[in-house]
């Protein structure tokens, strides 16, 4: 079924509103990787069994990441006319009770989190409201915006992200899905589209945060006979997920972004680049793109627009640095993922030497939201100098591992302590690291530091992807410098002299320090060297791999003193 | 033409010349290891790097790659420069110190003895063997394999390389000397499945590669495979049957 009119696209509009909001029951249950991995499929089978022995009316979605890792499997029970209700912690032994609650008509109060009255739809600035009355018996639950995981969060990119099932084009499209896409193909330019890009203020999340207008201005710009667009789904930096959770919780606001982006640069191709050994993403993608496609909105005159494109989903095999642009790009091409230099910018020259526009998924899931809201609405969020959101995960010595979405300008403090629930009791935060392996790392007495591109710049750190790892005090930081490092040298491409040979030797004094056998030279050493990296590297692989050995250097210059003058580690972490 | 300071001179340089090229044309001597003038730059040993400044902004970059811009400042020697160089040098002995172009290279930095524990790698991988066959002879029979410090020059899928011709531009093109052939009269192979095969034929070790000499084009006389190098350096393309005719008969 095609959608060549705006009409057909509000009866697929039509289609999904009445799947989110069915006459009957609608329970849905997180089926993320987290919660897959806490027995989010067997609590699913046992509320199929329980349901039909209990004889209960529902239909059972799964639906993407809500971000309540800690809480997982979260079950969600959506009962027509009344507010629906979250609910935590349910393993397959609390589902019979949930269920019964569920027939009865009443709460399940042990594991209720929070109830949703309405819903904001944010990309049509509209409400959805659950229920018109007020509930006199549920007015003590906390409602989501109360809600303390809620609270500080704007779930922009994460949109729907645990609000619809993902595999179901009419739901995304209930939610103002596409509708972005039909405003820029049938009522604005390519040239105004980049000019509300550019107003925007939107830059690129994958760690470069480049200017995405002035990026794609660029690109249109650029001659070349085809062009292309691309998405960097490669992500790879240790102990992080975000990628994950955005492509199987909403994969159709990606490629919403791509097909906007694809018509605003003139290009007709988009791939998504992903790491090999991620077949649920893949599969996500996979239908996503087929759905997509046989609705029209992929494919040959989209929008009775005149305007074709096409995307193509491509695995890589798995190396880190092929997140690099120019290592994406060789991957793509078929040959060996390693980068080359950069004189000659790839948005002039790149995909098989033609005018290539890459970014980060995250970027992309952006677009549809700044064309529909507008660059004036967008613009409004955030800070001077990085507008919009963050997607952050946080992870490590934290109370709540959790996926969340603040408005930039939120201080990383603030991050660990309403979201993460702070570090566990018996322990104090010590460092934070940001941005992956190659962010520098910021002690706790920065932690007032704002998510902001320049400001974490200025700080010694980098926004990065966004992956937030805390650290109390029981880490060694010399110990955790010498795990980036072993993660570089593995996945250094050997290209260039300074970066293959330099990260292995920097691990190698990192590992005598943490032995017992370094020396004060070695500082002398880890300095010169981390001079040579960072001027010399063939790529920013290279060029930043001395980043976090710089930062704990200077932050913890005691810590490396007392493992080299008293051969002792202060966390009793190393093996001395 | 374009006109910049390379060290304080002020020089006027071609358009789409790189900075190792204006500077060489203008005698000063900038260190390379990986560079060979026929071929599109490597960048791999990165010892080439000078400093530039435009516009008030000023980084490190490699000359043989970069091409010259309008009113571009380049500095060859600074101090910083000269010491990231020594660093490379240093990094580069401790994996091949018994390469005499590296050994030569430390003697001409002052790099004496490397902080570093010793390897003895032969192979200083910097990809000139896998270009010039790539991109001058255009056999394309060797590839690198591996990743990082593990990576190795090789017949593609670690096989024997059956693209190769046997030309010997990766032999003669090595700066470290690590690739060796031998030319032999009565070679002798035994293929699975019993073949046997004797006669004149070339072996290039590395590569597991034994090309049995070809039949001149013309005069039908066995050959060796000849030498692409001069032309190579002279900057000129092959001819069509270079590897076809003997040396005789190509005269």
């Amino acid at each position: 079924m095609k959608v060549p009119h705006l009409r057909d696209l509000q009866k697929l509009k039509t289609e999904g509103e009445k799947l989110l909001r069915p006459r009957t029951l609608r329970i849905q249950v997180g089926a993320a990787p987290c919660a897959i991995a806490k027995g989010a499929r067997e609590v699913i089978t046992k509320l199929r069994d329980e349901l039909s022995q209990q004889k209960v009316d529902a239909t059972i979605i799964s639906v993407g990441c809500i971000g309540i890792c800690y809480e997982e499997p979260i079950v969600e029970v959506a009962t027509p006319g009344k507010p629906k209700l979250t609910y935590g912690r349910i393993t397959p032994e609390q589902v019979t009770s949930l269920v019964k609650a569920i027939a009865k008509g009443s709460v399940y109060k042990q594991h209720l989190l929070y109830r949703t009255d309405e819903e904001e739809i944010i990309c049509t600035g509209k409400t959805f409201s659950y229920t018109s009355k007020t509930q006199p018996d549920l007015k003590k639950i906390p409602t989501k915006k109360e809600f303390k995981f809620f609270k500080p969060q704007l779930r922009m990119v994460l949109r729907n992200a645990g609000l619809i099932n993902p595999a179901c084009i009419e739901e995304y499209c209930a939610r103002g899905g596409y509708a972005a896409l039909y405003k820029a193909l049938t009522k604005m330019t390519p040239d105004k589209i980049i000019d509300e890009v550019t107003k925007s203020g939107l830059r690129g999340r994958g760690g470069g945060g480049f200017p995405t207008g002035l990026k794609w201005k660029t690109c249109r710009e650029a001659k070349g006979k085809e062009k292309y667009v691309l998405c960097n789904c490669s992500e790879g930096d240790p102990g992080i997920g975000m990628h994950k959770s955005l492509i199987e919780s909403d994969p159709h606001s990606i490629l919403e972004g791509m097909i906007i982006g694809g018509y605003a640069i003139g290009a007709h191709e988009g791939y998504i680049y992903l790491h090999h050994g991620n077949p649920s993403a893949k599969e996500k993608l996979r239908q996503a793109i087929e759905q997509a496609t046989a609705y029209g909105f992929l494919g040959v005159n989209i929008f009775n627009s005149g305007f074709s494109f096409s995307i193509t989903l491509k695995e890589g095999a798995g190396g880190y640095v092929c997140g690099e642009s120019t290592a994406l790009m060789a991957s793509l091409e078929g040959r060996a993922g390693e980068p080359r230099p950069k004189y000659i910018h790839s948005v002039e020259k790149g995909l098989w030497n033609n005018p290539t526009n890459l970014n980060n998924v995250e970027t992309w899931c952006n677009v549809p939201l700044i064309i529909s809201r507008g660059s004036t609405w967008y613009s409004k969020i955030g800070t001077t100098g990085s507008k919009g959101t963050k997607v952050i995960s946080l992870s490590g010595h934290i109370n709540k591992s959790c996926l969340v979405e603040v408005p930039m300008g939120t201080t990383l403090k603030e991050i660990i302590t309403t979201l993460g629930g702070g570090i566990p009791k018996g322990s104090t935060l010590k460092a934070i690291q940001i941005g992956g392996p190659p962010a520098g790392v910021l002690p706790a007495s920065l932690a007032d530091t704002p998510l902001d591109f320049d400001e974490l710049n200025k700080a010694g750190s980098l926004l990065g992807s966004g992956g937030m790892i805390v650290m109390d005090d029981k880490t060694c930081m010399v110990d955790m410098a010498k795990y980036f490092m072993t993660f570089l040298e593995e996945e250094s491409c050997g290209r260039c002299v300074p970066c293959r040979e330099g990260v292995k030797r920097m691990r190698e004094i990192l590992h005598g320090i943490t032995t017992g056998i370094g020396s004060a030279d070695d500082l002398t050493l880890l300095q010169q060297l981390s001079e040579c990296l960072a001027k010399a590297s063939l790529c920013d692989l290279g060029k930043s791999a001395p980043a976090i050995v710089r930062s704990t250097m200077h932050h913890f210059s005691e810590e490396y003193q007392t493992h080299i003058e008293r051969q002792v580690c202060p966390v009793k972490r190393c093996p001395m | 033409m374009i006109a910049l300071t390379i060290d304080d001179k002020k020089v006027k340089v071609e358009p789409g010349a790189t900075i190792l090229k204006a500077a060489r044309e203008h005698g000063i001597e900038i260190p390379t290891l990986c560079h060979h003038e026929g071929l599109s730059p490597l960048a791999n040993c990165r010892l080439c790097i000078v400093k530039i400044t435009k516009n008030g902004r000023a980084r490190v970059v490699t000359s043989c790659n970069y091409p010259v811009e309008e009113s571009l400042t380049i500095e060859t020697k600074t101090d910083a420069i000269v010491a990231i160089r020594k660093t490379i040098v240093e990094l580069l002995v401790a994996r091949s110190p018994n390469v005499k172009v590296i050994r030569e290279l430390a003697q001409e930095m002052g790099v004496t003895a490397p902080r570093f524990s010793l390897e003895n790698e032969k192979c200083i991988l910097c990809g000139l063997c896998v270009q010039v066959c790539d991109e001058y002879v255009g056999a394309r029979a060797i590839t690198f394999s591996g990743r990082g410090t593990k990576k190795f020059v090789s017949a593609p899928l670690l096989h024997s390389a059956q693209d190769c011709i046997g030309c010997g531009a990766c032999v003669e093109i090595c700066p470290a000397q690590c690739i060796t052939m031998q030319d032999s009269e009565d070679a002798k192979t035994l293929y699975p499945g019993g073949k046997e095969e004797v006669g004149p034929a070339r072996l290039i070790h590395n590569w597991n590669v034994r090309v049995a000499w070809k039949k001149c084009k013309s005069c039908g006389t066995p050959f060796p495979p000849p030498s692409p190098m001069e032309y190579l350096s002279k900057g000129q393309p092959l001819s069509k049957d270079f590897f076809n005719l003997c040396e005789k008969c190509t005269h």
